[in-house]
């Protein structure tokens, strides 16, 4: 739509003080810049080689209690009391998913069980998520969030640095994703906060500190940390979800194990 | 290392599912604190997405075959702690330690499985 509206503008000779605001300045994006600037990448800290999650991590600061409101906080109070029964049954309705296949969602889709990727291009931050080979796009170039975006697994991302820290504000997220495990859960009215550097102790840890805003579902901001390691000589390796699926969700919304026969 | 528990301490106020985390499905429908070791023959190993998959045929009661079907993590995984997909091959004898479906049927969560070389396999 909106870059129909650019072409269309362009097509027809009209001044573009004309056309409707509906695009980025192209001073701000470098895919319609007439040039970008590639050394600048130089200054931007190392973070080269794919990170992986570090489970069970010790050093990292225990789950923050989220004070959460409304159906929020009734959905949180629910799978709390699912878990503290201890029932195998009930514990099979603590983690429900649309699809066994369906991708988490920011920020679900840092903190996989597989490893995280960056790219760093002029104006832009690429991470992509080995797991069903997600893609995160954080615009570096200045851009200002989108005023009304249509809500998306992984919303919208700009971001800027400070110093060797990469900031990153992401809005756009879908009503009831997830925001921490075991059962909290957001608006689409959410605001993340992202701050990604190196553990300054050790280069080769990365830290990813989360604030979440939210003033549907939240009565304070909410707190989370994810730490990786560095792996420098392992690639990312393709993974296809629909390959071979022996999960799907049935009828009552818990995943099968298609191949038990009895 | 990437199925490893995550911490099973509880955390004041919040109540945490002692499991792997997991990319594709929870991990409830396995009696993660439970380990059962049957002793097989491989029938079936696919080396997949989302999850390689293990089958066997083990001995059952009076004579009878029980066909049992183990969920692994991803070749992604499995490849880093040496697994290849050639680890496990059609009649093979093999070992296996598994977390066990909570529904009672034949299937679960592989733990490890040794092959008849002694050699031990791990999913995580």
């Amino acid at each position: 739509m909106k870059r129909a509206t650019l072409v269309l503008g362009l097509l027809a000779g009209s001044s573009w003080a004309q056309q409707p605001q509906t695009v980025v300045p192209d001073k701000v994006w470098p895919a319609s810049a007439e040039r970008v600037e590639y050394a600048a990448l130089q200054k931007l800290p190392d973070w080269r080689g794919i990170w992986a999650p570090i489970m069970g991590d010790k050093a990292a600061p225990k789950p923050e209690i989220p004070q959460l409101k409304g159906k929020y906080k009734a959905h949180y109070d629910e799978i709390q009391q699912l878990i503290k029964s201890g029932d195998p049954e009930a514990l099979t309705r603590v983690e429900r998913r649309q699809s066994a296949c369906e991708p988490p969602g920011m920020p679900g889709i840092m903190t996989q069980p597989y490893d995280l990727e960056f790219l760093f291009t002029p104006g832009r931050v690429t991470i992509i998520q080995e797991a069903y080979m997600q893609v995160r796009r954080v615009f570096t170039d200045g851009r200002p969030l989108p005023a009304d975006p249509d809500p998306t697994y992984n919303g919208a991302s700009v971001g800027h640095w400070e110093g060797d820290t990469l900031v990153v504000t992401t809005v756009g997220l879908r009503e009831g994703g997830t925001m921490g495990r075991w059962g909290i859960t957001y608006s689409d009215k959410v605001r993340l906060t992202e701050r990604i550097h190196l553990d300054a102790k050790n280069k080769d840890v990365l830290v990813v500190e989360n604030s979440f805003e939210d003033p549907n579902a939240l009565v304070a901001p909410w707190h989370s940390v994810a730490r990786f390691r560095r792996q420098r000589g392992l690639d990312q390796i393709e993974f296809v979800c629909a390959q071979n699926d022996r999960n799907p969700l049935g009828a009552d919304g818990k995943p099968e194990f298609r191949d038990a026969q009895k | 290392m990437r199925h490893k528990a995550a911490s099973a301490a509880l955390v004041a106020g919040m109540a945490v599912l002692a499991g792997p985390a997991s990319a594709h499905h929870s991990f409830s429908m396995f009696d993660m604190n439970k380990t059962v070791a049957v002793t097989g023959t491989v029938t079936e190993f696919r080396w997949t997405n989302p999850h390689a998959w293990l089958h066997l045929d083990v001995p059952g009661a009076g004579g009878a075959t029980d066909a049992w079907a183990v969920e692994m993590t991803s070749p992604n995984n499995l490849v880093k702690t040496g697994w290849r997909r050639s680890s496990l091959k059609l009649g093979d004898k093999v070992k296996v330690n598994l977390h066990p479906l909570v529904n009672g049927k034949k299937g679960g969560s592989l733990a490890n499985v040794t092959l008849a070389n002694g050699q031990t396999l791990e999913n995580k």
